[in-house]
């Protein structure tokens, strides 16, 4: 069983880019809280009955994230992503110059997630991990349990998909 | 990649995510310096990499909390499965010899005690004040003044009914075809209560219960329901999977089969399948307690309400077999 203190050091790294990852997926803060909490209570669990490798522990968690949010979806049947109106995010960065470009990223990122509806839970598993947590192919290679050939291949379609989406729609 | 029209869409990709290889990332890059629909293009998709930049996104402190407590309870239960294991392996048999000393021990304290622990029958009055047509109790036939006790099961046929009487307070009046059996009847001489389980297993009941010196407490099981009250006044029904409670006074308190519970009052009238149901209450559900409320006697066929009508000197209410009201019988005087 992993020690306390390692859950502790894993909880510390992890928790933020997990966190994103999950809510991205659902859109739900008290859901994305409750989610990650079974991950690492699934790490946990795993580690008293099996030897866990250091190294696969991040791609472990990832993983359990992933699987625990396409169930949720399937049982809810909800495959959307609906504007981000939670109070405790900052919808502006201080990283932007303006409130305009600020107010056009927003709206490109809304209109990317209402497109990603009518995408499957791979790729947008993939989209999310390379746009929030800007993870290399063979991290999310890694992390999903596919090859970084078919990570690269799912991501050269998505991202064409979008831009013609987008294009339609006026973004470019 | 054409050079001479646009990058290609998959190429772009390609350049934004360093796959290229250095010399074509150089033709790429001259490209993009002299077009500006590639560029524009370019533009949008690292936009759309862009990160969210949800740098206020966390979860709350809390859940770290959450995630040691969920630690802690797995480690106890993972320390006391070895712990038990260990135990049971090494002492097995002075375990077992060791439990059942204990289950003989209780069960003998159990039953020289059971006695004189809280119950005393000999303040306990029951018996049958009223019979009309084929009566039992315990599958003897039964009159006025039959007295009965803790499981008796007390029947009725198809065409009776019978007037049970609790030291002289508590009124039980069966109608046609119901079986009810008395499962617990005693004087608890530490709570000084008197205390009372009935069972209608199926059939037609109406009580009422007088408790105001609080006594009393009662409860009644039916085969999908047990309904416990205080003090109240109420016509049971009891059919397989279904109940039906019409309370007249007083409030009562459903649970069924699902553990759902209910608090029925006065004038409600509560149905039990699988869930519990709040029914609309009828003129006929109204006639029929209060005919059996002021002692009226029921009955479905017309030789035995006429013949309660004029023994009893009350008004009968005639009904079908199913409880269905059909006629009123005047009280001594009936069939006119």
């Amino acid at each position: 069983m992993l020690e306390i203190e390692k859950i502790d050091s894993l909880y510390k790294d992890l928790k933020n880019e997990l966190f994103v990852y999950i809510y991205r997926f659902i859109n739900s803060y008290e859901l994305s809280e409750d989610i990650l909490h079974d991950c690492f209570i699934n790490l946990i669990k795993y580690s008293m009955k099996n030897e866990v490798n250091e190294k696969s522990i991040r791609a472990f968690l990832y993983r359990t994230a992933h699987n625990l949010c396409i169930n949720f979806l399937k049982r809810n049947s909800k495959f959307s992503f609906s504007d981000i109106e939670e109070t405790n995010i900052s919808k502006y960065s201080s990283s932007y110059d303006n409130v305009e470009a600020e107010i056009e990223v927003e709206e490109l990122n809304s209109k990317i997630y209402k497109l990603l509806e009518n995408i499957d839970e791979f790729s947008k598993s993939i989209f999310i991990m390379k746009k929030e947590m800007n993870l290399s192919f063979a991290q999310i290679a890694e992390n999903t349990g596919i090859s970084e050939r078919t990570v690269r291949r799912k991501m050269k379609k998505l991202s064409v998909y979008l831009m013609d989406e987008l294009k339609k729609t006026g973004f470019i | 990649m054409n050079m001479n029209n646009h990058i290609k869409r998959k190429d772009l990709i390609d350049f934004l995510f360093g796959t290229e290889n250095g010399v074509f990332r150089r033709k790429i890059e001259d490209h993009l310096s002299g077009c500006q629909h590639c560029k524009r293009e370019f533009k949008l998709l690292k936009k759309i990499f862009q990160s969210s930049n949800n740098t206020n996104l966390e979860p709350s402190e809390n859940l770290y909390n959450r995630i040691l407590s969920s630690y802690n309870n797995l480690q106890s239960e993972k320390r006391s499965g070895k712990t038990a294991k260990k135990f049971v392996k090494k002492n097995f048999k002075p375990v077992l010899v060791s439990a059942f000393s204990f289950l003989f021990i209780a069960a003998a304290f159990f039953v020289l005690n059971k006695s004189r622990v809280n119950k005393d029958l000999s303040k306990l009055s029951m018996v049958i004040n009223n019979v009309i047509g084929d009566v039992s109790v315990d599958n003897v036939e039964a009159g006025k003044q039959t007295k009965f006790g803790e499981s008796s099961i007390i029947k009725t046929g198809d065409n009776s009914s019978a007037e049970i009487l609790f030291n002289d307070r508590i009124l039980i009046k069966v109608t046609c075809n119901t079986i009810l059996k008395i499962e617990r009847a005693f004087y608890n001489k530490e709570e000084e209560k008197y205390n009372f389980s009935f069972i209608v297993k199926k059939g037609v009941v109406y009580s009422s219960f007088n408790n105001d010196d609080r006594k009393y407490k009662y409860r009644l099981k039916t085969p999908n329901s047990s309904i416990r009250s205080s003090g109240s006044e109420f016509l049971l029904s009891a059919s397989g999977k279904k109940t039906v409670l019409l309370v007249s006074d007083g409030t009562m308190v459903i649970k069924s089969g699902n553990g759902d519970e209910v608090a029925a009052f006065r004038n409600q009238k509560y149905i039990v399948t699988d869930k519990i149901s709040l029914k609309k209450i009828t003129r006929k559900d109204k006639d029929l307690a209060a005919w059996i409320k002021d002692k009226k006697v029921i009955s479905d066929k017309k030789t035995i309400a006429e013949k309660g009508s004029r023994e009893l000197n009350v008004e009968v209410a005639l009904t079908d077999k199913c409880g269905k009201l059909r006629s009123i019988l005047e009280k001594g005087n009936p069939g006119q």
